[in-house]
This record gives structure tokens, sequence and C-alpha cells, in this order.
């Protein structure tokens, strides 16, 4: 079956709701997705005392994912100075694809939040101003 | 000596032992027939495409381009450690064994491209001249006709940080098409192909040239250099017009009609700036398959370094002064002393078990990957190397001399000490100034192997440059980082920022990673 990259970020308060959405469409083998921590940077005077530190906002996963998976998902893409979401998620075939695990209403809060992009993982972390 | 001599069984006899030994010792040599089995290794995964599998229960074979999600290993021990999870795995790929210089697409017919944006136009057929027609037929700003489905792609400055793509197409105008556009994300053309000129070129853009050709036609050029690894920053637009706006910005008055003939595309790809060493063209059918004809191809995996791991949750039993060998395309790296527990044994993102931070993106693309439970010959390492290198690794990584010696505590208004009884640094803050220890590292970039523990402190971290606030790495006190350093030039700094005063560091070692062709 064809394969196709993403990187896809989930902000860190949804990541457990994410991983019961994962593990219920996908099968309990993709229960270790999201386990890489992005942060984001901490500021810093001159004198080098750190002003705000940095905290972890999301939880990645990045490579290949099955096609058909990846067209439900919603895919955003960077126009230079934000994502902008060109593809919306179908909601309906992912509460499918989950056996009714989750509903619309748990859903969107999640994938609104969500950056999915078909760019390598550090291309979309430096357009975001994150790292790992 | 009579012939009927030399053909005695006695000197028959002789003259076969005579030529077995020559070929054992040419064989010995040249490492022919020789492999990592003959170190009867632990474990021997080797990312050859008969031993991948796409999926974890080995009976898929794994596809360029594709994940892998297990291997055989090669040891006969039967340890495996396959990834369920699809996004962690490495990639398949494969390139000519020399490298990955000038790459072009397979397809190179204007036929083939696909149109994409807000507006859109046709292909005709190509006329006698071998130009194809494009014609726009719906209006739109971003008309635009995206040359091929799929693009050489920027993983090939994975190496070298930056890559030089080069576009070159034969043009004509017909009717009132006089401007075209040529653009992507790493910027902007644009042509004036009634007076052969440049009317706009993007700041990215570094060379740009039009040369008329016969009948009107011209041939048109551009060259940027970038680090854009994606699809996106290779794909390149096209957009025609009778006006132009200003800027990169056609206008779409009187566009839809416009008409432009193509041909000839010439896409390239150069991992350095040097145009005057051609060497020959490369194809690519995606970005991790590239072939060369005539050039054997080296199968490597391909690790993300942000969370593709394999082997993943592999048994192995403890290892007391064994070997970890890593035959990357980059180099070859040999952990000798190479101490495990025994348990699950996993390799990625950025390392193996009880391995530095980051030596698997020194090692580039992975060829094959060994583990032993004892300590390896100087023949057999040299076989190693030997052996790393006829499957594609540009050979052995080496480590510098200690440099810790050469500490020194300029630019830090905070006040450190060397406590040599307690082999240590002792780190004072002064005021709201952060104190730190820094190494003079040479001038030049380099990476480095650092082992350090910071044994108590707060705000504590690495930093490369005074200058480079970004540069911070900030640490917690743990028993001991294990890490590869990129360091640019300048100090190799050490710092205490935090609350309390005082931080207390011990720099256990510090020695350059010396790359196959670097001088030491």
């Amino acid at each position: 079956m064809t394969q196709i990259h993403r990187t896809l970020l989930i902000v860190t308060t949804y990541r457990d709701a994410a991983l019961q959405l994962i593990v219920a469409a996908a099968g309990e083998g993709q229960a270790g997705m999201l386990q890489t921590p992005v942060q984001t940077s901490a500021t810093y005077d001159e004198e080098g005392n750190e002003l705000t530190p940095s905290e972890v906002s999301h939880y990645m996963s990045t490579g290949n994912i099955l096609e058909p998976f990846a067209a439900l998902l919603p895919l955003d893409e960077w126009d230079g100075e934000q994502y902008v979401r060109t593809r919306e998620p179908d909601y309906e075939a992912i509460i499918a694809a989950s056996g009714g695990a989750v509903t619309q209403e748990q859903l969107e809060p999640i994938l609104a939040a969500a950056v999915i992009t078909t760019e390598e993982w550090k291309i979309t972390l430096n357009n975001l101003g994150l790292s790992i | 000596m009579k012939f009927t001599e030399w053909g005695s069984k006695r000197q028959k006899s002789w003259y076969r032992q005579m030529r077995r030994k020559e070929r054992k010792e040419y064989q010995d040599r040249n490492n022919i027939g020789w492999d990592l089995n003959a170190l009867f290794p632990t474990a021997w995964w080797s990312f050859q495409p008969d031993h991948l599998y796409a999926d974890v229960d080995k009976t898929v074979p794994a596809t360029i381009g594709g994940g892998i999600a297990s291997f055989d290993d090669l040891s006969g021990n039967g340890v495996t450690g396959p990834q369920p999870v699809s996004t962690a795995r490495p990639i398949l790929g494969r390139v000519p064994r020399t490298g990955r210089r000038n790459a072009i697409l397979g397809t190179e017919s204007p036929e083939t491209w696909n149109q994409s944006g807000t507006g859109a136009c046709s292909v005709g057929e190509k006329d006698p001249e071998g130009f194809s027609l494009l014609t726009i037929t719906e209006a739109g700003i971003s008309s635009v006709i995206s040359p091929h489905t799929q693009y050489p792609m920027g993983q090939a400055n994975a190496n070298t940080g930056e890559i030089t793509l080069i576009r070159s197409y034969e043009v004509r105008a017909i009717g009132n098409t006089r401007y075209l556009r040529i653009g992507n994300v790493a910027g902007s053309v644009v042509f004036d192909l009634q007076a052969g000129t440049v009317v706009y070129q993007g700041a990215q853009v570094f060379y740009v040239d039009i040369l008329p050709l016969q009948n009107g036609a011209y041939r048109v050029e551009t060259r940027v250099t970038t680090t854009d690894t994606s699809n996106s920053g290779l794909l390149q637009h096209f957009n025609w017009s009778p006006n132009w706006v200003s800027g990169t910005y056609l206008s779409d008055e009187d566009q839809v009609g416009s008409e432009l003939y193509v041909r000839n595309p010439v896409y390239w790809i150069e991992n350095s700036l040097n145009y005057s060493d051609p060497v020959p063209y490369q194809r690519v059918t995606t970005a991790y398959d590239v072939t060369e004809a005539g050039v054997p191809s080296v199968y490597y995996a391909r690790y993300d370094s942000a969370d593709d791991v394999l082997p993943h949750n592999a048994t192995l039993p403890a290892i007391t002064d064994g070997t970890v060998i890593l035959i990357g395309r980059n180099g070859i790296w040999i952990d000798e002393g190479y101490s495990f527990a025994g348990g699950n044994w996993s390799f990625g993102p950025t390392t193996y078990a009880n391995g530095p931070d980051g030596i698997i993106g020194v090692a580039g693309d992975m060829l094959d990957l060994v583990v032993l439970d004892r300590p390896l010959t100087a023949d057999e390492r040299d076989r190693v190397v030997a052996y790393g290198v006829k499957r594609g690794s540009a050979g052995l990584i080496t480590i510098g001399p200690e440099e810790k010696q050469n500490y020194l505590f300029p630019g830090a208004p905070g006040m450190a000490e060397y406590i040599s009884g307690g082999d240590y640094f002792r780190i004072e803050r002064s005021g709201s100034s952060i104190g730190m220890v820094s190494y003079e590292i040479e001038p030049t970039p380099a990476l480095y192997l650092a082992q350090y523990e910071w044994l108590s402190g707060a705000g504590l971290g690495v930093r490369n440059n005074a200058s480079v606030m970004s540069g911070y790495e900030v640490d917690t006190v743990d028993p001991l980082r294990n890490v590869v350093l990129s360091i640019a030039p300048g100090p190799l700094r050490f710092y205490h920022g935090g609350t309390p005063t005082e931080s207390t560091l011990r720099v256990i070692t510090l020695r350059r990673l010396i790359l196959p062709g670097e001088t030491p």
C-alpha cells in the first residue's frame, strides 16, 4: 500500500486524546506515535539570564504513513507567515475508522490545533520557531 | 626442470598450494570474500533490500522510499526488534556509489508537466522543432504550470547544508505574450521575452541569464542556492502574460489565451558551487531513489533524527568491553570498550543505547549496524573499514586528542576555577552575570565528542559563541551527557546562569570527531 510522508504536530494538552484516537483508528501498534517532545525557545537577556523558559508545546511524529490514512487528516501549508489549512479533515471517516471511539466534538479541537504538513520536520519546526 | 618432471604429481600439488596461498593473500589484501560475519557478531543488521521488510512480520519486502519495519539479523542469532510505529521507521533509499551530485529528472518533456495554482492552462503537442505549446485557459495571477510530478529533492543536501538548483529552458513567446515568470519559494525571475531582458530578479536567485536563440526563442536559466529540504523548495512554477505589474507579479489582464512555447527543460542539482567540474547526470525518481548509469547503487536506511528507531527494543545480552560498529555513508563509527547491561537495545533517533547523542547523524545514511560482545583486533578493524568503504562509506571516523586541557575563562563576568583534587570546575555567578568555563576551539567548524556531567547547579547549558544567544542548550543535572556537538569558530562554553549562584561541572572528555577526508 502506498506510503506518504507527513509531519504531525499535536498540542501537548491534546496528546493523550490524540494517541487514544490513533490507537483506536490504526491499532495498538501505533501507540508509540507522538513520543517526540517539541519545545518553544527560551528567551534570554543580554547577560544570558533566562527571561522565559522553553516549554514543551507539541508532540511530534514524522515519517511515512499509509496514504488512505493520510487522506483522512487535514493538511496545512506554510504561506510565508503562518500555516494555512488547505484541506479539512474527514471527520466522518476518522470517527468510523476509530470504531466510534471519539465524537466530532472531541475531535475538532484536537485537529484544529494540530499542524500537519508534507514537509520534513526541520522545516515545519523552523517555520514555527520550535525545536526538539 | 624437464617438462615431464614439472608435470609430476608432487609438482602439481606444490603448484596448486602456491596458487591457493597467492589467491588467499590477494583476497586478504583486498578484503574479497570477507564480510562482517567473520567477526562472529552478536547481531548484524545490513540495510540491503533482500533483508528488509515493510511489515513487522517480515512478509512484505521493503521498497525504496518506504519505511523499514523489520529486518533479518545476518549474524544468524535471530536478534530482531521490529518497529510497529509507521512514522518511526527509517526510509530505504538508494544512491549511486559515487554519491549524489548532479541530478536530473527522468521525464523532461513539458507534455508531462502538471497544472497547479488558481488559473489553468493546457499543454499542446510538440511542434516540429520540439517545442510544446502551453496556453493559459483561465486567468489568474497565480496561473501556473509546475514542471513534473516529482522533483529533484533537497534531501541531497543532508551532508552539505545547501544545494544549488539550476533550471534551464528554451522558450518562445507568441502572439501578445511578453512576460514569463519562473519561480518557486526559493526565489523568482521575470523575463521580457520580446526585449530579451530580465525585468525582475528575486534576491534569492543569485544567477539568471537569457540567451537569444533562433526564431525569437531564448534559453532562460536560473540558479538558486537553498537549504530547503522539501519538495516545494524545488518545485518550479511558470506563469506568462502580455502584461507585467511589478516585481514578481504578472497581470491577469488579457492573460487568457496567452501562449508560450517551451522545450528542452534541464534541471540539475549541485552539491557545491563549483560549476567547472561537470559530472554525469543522475536520474531522480524520488528523493530516495537516485541512480546513475553504469554506477552501482548503494542501498541505505535514512533515519530522520526525530523519531525513527530501528531496531526497536531488540533483546541483547549483557556486553562488557564490546564493540558497536555503524557503517554510514558519511563514515564508519567504531565504538570500542562498549558496555550494555543487557535487555532492550534500540537504535535511533540520534544514537543507540549508551552511545553518543547525535552519532547517527554524523555517520549518515546507514549501511550496516553491528554489535559485538568483544573488542576488535587491529586486523579486524582494518577489515571492517575496508568492508565499509567497499559498501559505499567514506571511511573511518576517528577521534582527535583531548582538548579540555586548554580551558580558559574569557569574557565571563562570573568566576570559575578548576578544583584539581576533585577533578571538577566550580562556577560562580557574579551578580546577575553568568559564570562559565570556556574552551578555545580551533577556528574552523568541526564536530566534537563531549562527555560532561553537571554535578550541581541550575540554568546550565552549553553555548558555542557568546554573541549567539540562540545557541543555548539547556541542561539539567544528570549523571552523564555523552553528545556530539557541532562547533562553529569561537569558544565552547559551559555556562551557569541560574539559581543557586554556584554550580559544579565535570568535563570528562572533549575530543574532535574527524570525518573521512578531514584534516586532523
